[in-house]
């Protein structure tokens, strides 16, 4: 049989707030255990809490950019489960009327093509704490500086068919909530977290079929990795006469498989209701406007403008804009006059390569745009030829000072110079009259043995095309 | 209508004994029957109500106001450990 494969996803994004989303507690990521924790996040009795305003914004501005129904009024719920980590016995959520509603994202797959994903909702809600099982023999510890962190859950509509289409989703989303600086996007640390809903239907039915959650996958790869072994897992089950159970599933990295999750809480029965705490949240014309016009140039909206500005291919075009911080050091690159043909493909080869190499986001490059511009510069002005350039960058990274004091003290200055070239030119041509001779009777080929020679004379730091018709010149005679 | 007290007692993590169902069980049917009585009003269009106040909800600015006084919060905490607060095993 054939079967239909039908993905959802819930992500989680960790709001970029300095303060949690009910208390003005830090959220600073790393800080020793429950130092970040006052009475608001460790539910003391008489304690209320009061919501964060750049949460609201961060939240309105997702919704903006993924053209969805900005709710004016929505509400936060209870969800009721009891677990060590979540001291007040419930997660202020918004179940009933969250902030984002319906709206959609449009994502590009690996052959080009298009789709849209729609996106059921957004709300917000606080994270819980951290248990951390393996520090004492038969005990956990609890960390609870995470309680309380804002966190905007994304819901999309069971729209995706393959684990690449939930991948490709994952990564527009991805790049969406980092340029809007709404969210970090480090999924190491747990900032853009997802859960994946799987399930598998004979192909042309309409009804879904049962489904499996499968929890916190933290890589772009592991959601891949971890939806193409439950499809398998399902279409065995349902081929070989069982059913699938409605569940919730852990992925495991190592052995590459999905096990039942057992213990969390056994009933899915949250008890949403109302928080009493806390009214209804307005947003008000004036906070959307302000929204609206803080909203940052759009991950598609650049590319188009990178081609259309700057005339780079769509294919360079779509990798100089797939993060914000890309884009701002390539437009510096190109500010500082810089050709940006030029400047893409630096970007895109030695920088990207070294920053692959060391594990450093472009923020954090040795060579900053400014540098890189000034290194290129000399490419574009015949000091340096491009081959020269890699060493020179090289060196750069390598801290041994600017692109100019580089090629300066090690003295690779391209020699532009008319008069030393044709010196050196006059001395080839008088130290080799036979092949003059022979290549003024017509053996062309004994061009390139010139130009070897004069090269070699240059110590290599001849301009290329300078020589190139020099030579031309002096042998035609 | 039948209630699975067990599973509400647990949801909730209260320990109910044998005879204390049996009075519950009578109670939380006078509730139900309440909430039966409510659901019987008609009400097409009319807005849900949140809250019963009329103000909305004030937002605070984005900034610190609290300092590390995890010692003060732990003095009262049963089992503490690098910082931690210790409690059973719960996981599996």
């Amino acid at each position: 049989m054939n079967w239909e494969i039908v993905i959802g996803l819930e992500v989680h994004t960790q709001l970029k707030t300095a303060t949690k989303i009910f208390s003005g507690s830090a959220t600073a990521y790393g800080a020793e255990p429950n130092t970040q924790a006052n009475s608001v996040d460790l539910a003391f009795p008489g304690v209320l809490p009061v919501l964060n305003q750049t949460a609201v914004e961060m939240a309105l501005k997702f919704g903006l950019a993924a053209n969805a129904n900005i709710n004016h009024l929505s509400a936060f719920d209870r969800k009721l489960y009891f677990y060590p980590d979540l001291p007040k016995g419930y997660q202020i959520s918004q179940f009933h009327i969250p902030i984002v509603g319906a709206g959609f994202l449009d994502i590009e797959l690996d052959d080009g093509q298009h789709k849209r994903i729609g996106i059921t909702r957004a709300h917000l809600e606080e994270d819980a704490g951290k248990s951390l099982h393996d520090v004492y023999d038969g005990m956990s510890g609890i960390d609870l500086n995470r309680a309380g962190t804002p966190l905007l859950e994304i819901v999309s509509e069971p729209d995706m068919r393959s684990a690449a289409e939930a991948v490709a989703y994952l990564k527009t989303l991805h790049s969406l909530v980092t340029y809007l600086d709404i969210c970090d996007g480090n999924m190491q640390e747990g900032s853009f977290r997802c859960d994946a809903n799987v399930s598998v239907r004979p192909m042309g039915s309409s009804t879904l079929g049962t489904r499996a959650e499968i929890k916190n996958v933290n890589s772009f790869r592991y959601v891949e990795k971890a939806i193409h072994y439950e499809v398998e897992r399902q279409i065995d089950l349902l081929e070989s006469g069982g059913i699938v159970k409605q569940e919730t599933r852990l992925y495991d990295s190592v052995t590459n498989t999905t096990r039942s999750m057992r213990s969390k809480e056994e009933a899915n029965d949250y008890r949403y209701f109302p928080d009493p705490d806390l009214l209804m949240v307005h947003v008000t014309d004036a906070m959307l406007k302000e929204a609206i016009a803080s909203m940052p140039e759009l991950p598609n909206a650049k590319q188009q403008r990178f081609q259309s500005q700057y005339g780079l291919s769509a294919y360079d075009a779509k990798v100089m804009s797939a993060s914000r911080a890309l884009g701002d050091y390539f437009e510096q690159v190109v500010a500082m006059g810089v050709n940006a043909k030029l400047a893409a493909n630096w970007v895109m080869g030695d920088l990207a390569a070294n920053l692959n190499k060391h594990l450093l986001a472009i923020g954090e490059s040795i060579i900053d745009a400014a540098a890189l511009a000034a290194l290129l510069t000399r490419i574009e002005d015949n000091t340096i030829s491009g081959k020269t350039a890699k060493i020179v960058f090289e060196a750069m990274w390598a801290g041994e000072g600017s692109a100019d004091q580089i090629i300066e003290t090690r003295g690779f200055k391209q020699v532009s110079d008319t008069g030393a070239l044709e010196k050196i030119i006059d001395d080839i041509i008088a130290a080799n009259p036979g092949q003059l001779a022979e290549y003024r009777g017509g053996k062309d080929k004994l061009f390139g043995f010139f130009i070897g020679l004069a090269m070699k004379a240059s110590k290599g730091q001849a301009n290329p095309q300078q020589l190139n018709d020099l030579l031309k010149q002096k042998l035609a005679g | 209508m039948s209630f699975n007290i067990d599973k509400i007692a647990h949801l909730s993590r209260i320990a109910v004994t044998a005879e204390e169902q049996l009075q519950l069980e009578p109670k939380l049917m006078t509730i139900v029957a309440m909430i039966d009585q409510l659901q019987s009003v008609d009400t097409t269009n009319i807005e849900p109500m949140v809250n019963p106040l009329t103000d909305y909800l004030c937002l605070r600015a984005d900034q610190g106001t609290e300092t590390n006084n995890r010692e003060k919060y732990q003095a009262i905490a049963p089992l503490v450990a690098s910082g931690l607060y210790i409690v059973p095993k719960v996981i599996d």
